[in-house]
């Protein structure tokens, strides 16, 4: 059922993202001809038209990752909040399969804007670069994260931050849920509540992290650096995890559809 | 017993939506479930699809507590549009059919020709009614065991509530039944088999039609007229 839900929700969107995608591309592909042609050319404006498409590329680049989060926020709420929600909550499936549909449908496309965005880079820069040269680069970069201990964590937290910042919105949406009326902007309301206790949290963490150091040479050196982060990491780890399955519980026991 | 409900409570915020209700439903029965507006029907509807959990009592649909095996067996329309703005027919044909097991297809596309609705048709362009046609040839199309259907006939024309009321009668049989909720009794009246007033969360009264025309010599309109007067 999970995989029939996801189906459904990238069906939802799939249109919008792919007209952005096509428009990048366009973008790259005539910032690359524009940029051959100036090259070859002495003909005023060329340096003006290059600015511009580069600059349509950057704005689409942006949008693109932007789109993702409002996307998602938009389809979650529409469709599990609002009216939509009177034909999902009564699907045979669990709740948690409904919230992580979602979470799955996220990832596939920010991990598909992240790869756009770097082909239009490429296609942009096509000729100006050794693509050998960068994938050479790349591969000894990976090397030493790797080889680099503690470097792992910052991997784990870049894959996870799709997880962490969802996770939070599902919780405020349940938790707006539970209000009368008014729910979208309960939800807001709650979304800034749960941040500021959360950074409260972490503030008191950071706190006890650095008393715990014993002097400014330990609160310097790597390993204290790695501990922190991980611990930091961690704390991530647990609040989002919270964050779902509190959601998870609210959407299953204390529904509340208009 | 298709549906078992024992001393149900439902609280909103303090306020008693539905208070000690207690009632069965055998198979194989049309159910008129009747009362004003914020007598508690719509409650009672979205506690037996699941969309609600009640505060207290209990409640089975073929003897399995509300969740997914009685999901898996309940059609439930609801008062409002539900479908995804994004989808045509054919793709909303295609979601029931994928989640449920009892939806026919065959039905569905049967049902879209009578009423002249085109399968290709956006819901993003059709009216209000037309999405509520719609919606209850879907929910109707499934082989459900209790059907749930919260104002099915408030929003569409008369020839159309007509088809309706006979797509009801048609598709159930005797191994399920239909729990309608309606302002419009008149209307369904001829159809019903049972009939439960529900008056500020209380079930008041739990009868067959029949027992209504002979013990109170009035037609179930009549009585609701007399029960339920401002």
């Amino acid at each position: 059922m999970l995989i029939k839900l996801l189906k459904y929700d990238i069906l939802a969107d799939y249109k919008k993202y792919c007209a952005v995608y096509i428009a990048m591309l366009a973008a790259s592909v005539m910032l690359l001809l524009s940029r051959n042609m100036y090259i070859d050319s002495e003909i005023f404006g060329y340096d003006v038209l290059v600015d511009l498409i580069s600059s349509a590329l950057t704005i689409l680049s942006v949008a693109a990752c932007v789109m993702v989060l409002v996307f998602s926020i938009s389809r979650f709420y529409k469709n599990l909040v609002r009216d939509e929600g009177y034909l999902m909550h009564t699907l045979p499936v669990h709740t948690w399969e409904l919230l992580l549909s979602k979470l799955m449908a996220v990832y596939i496309w920010t991990i598909s804007t992240v790869i756009m965005v770097i082909m239009c880079i490429g296609i942009s820069t096509l000729g100006d670069v050794d693509l050998s040269e960068i994938i050479s680069d790349l591969i000894e970069f990976l090397d030493f994260l790797f080889e680099t201990k503690g470097a792992m964590i910052y991997i784990a937290y870049v894959i996870l931050t799709p997880f962490f910042a969802m996770s939070i919105i599902y919780f405020a949406f349940a938790l707006g849920n539970l209000f009368s009326k008014n729910k979208l902007g309960a939800s807001v309301l709650m979304y800034f509540a749960i941040k500021f206790a959360e950074n409260m949290l972490t503030g008191i963490v950071n706190f006890f992290a650095i008393a715990a150091a014993s002097n400014r040479e330990s609160l310097e050196s790597l390993s204290f650096l790695n501990n922190f982060v991980f611990a930091r990491f961690m704390l991530s780890v647990i609040l989002s995890a919270g964050y779902f399955i509190a959601a998870e519980r609210i959407f299953a026991k204390k529904l509340n559809l208009e | 017993m298709l549906v078992e409900c024992n001393n149900l409570f439902k609280n909103y915020g303090g306020k008693n939506a539905l208070n000690n209700v207690s009632f069965a439903v055998e198979k194989g029965k049309i159910i008129g479930l009747l009362g004003p507006n914020g007598s508690g029907k719509t409650t009672l509807i979205k506690i037996l699809s699941g969309l609600l959990t009640a505060s207290g009592g209990s409640i089975t649909i073929s003897g399995d507590p509300v969740g997914i095996e009685t999901k898996k067996i309940v059609s439930y329309l609801p008062e409002r549009t539900y479908l995804s703005e994004w989808m045509n027919v054919k793709q909303t044909i295609n979601f029931f059919s994928d989640f449920y097991t009892d939806f026919s297809e065959e039905t569905a596309y049967d049902m879209l020709s009578r009423l002249n609705i085109d399968p290709g048709e956006k819901l993003r362009t059709m009216s209000k009614g037309t999405k509520e046609k719609v919606q209850l040839i879907l929910v109707m199309s499934r082989k459900a065991s209790l059907y749930l259907l919260d104002e099915p006939i408030g929003g569409v024309d008369p020839a159309a509530r007509d088809y309706i009321l006979k797509t009801i009668i048609s598709n159930y049989s005797e191994d399920s039944s239909v729990i309608i909720s309606t302002h419009l009794i008149s209307d369904i009246e001829n159809v019903l088999d049972e009939v439960i007033f529900l008056k500020y969360g209380a079930l008041m009264l739990h009868m067959t039609a029949d027992e209504i025309r002979e013990q109170h010599g009035k037609s179930v309109d009549a009585l609701f007229r007399e029960v339920f007067a401002c």
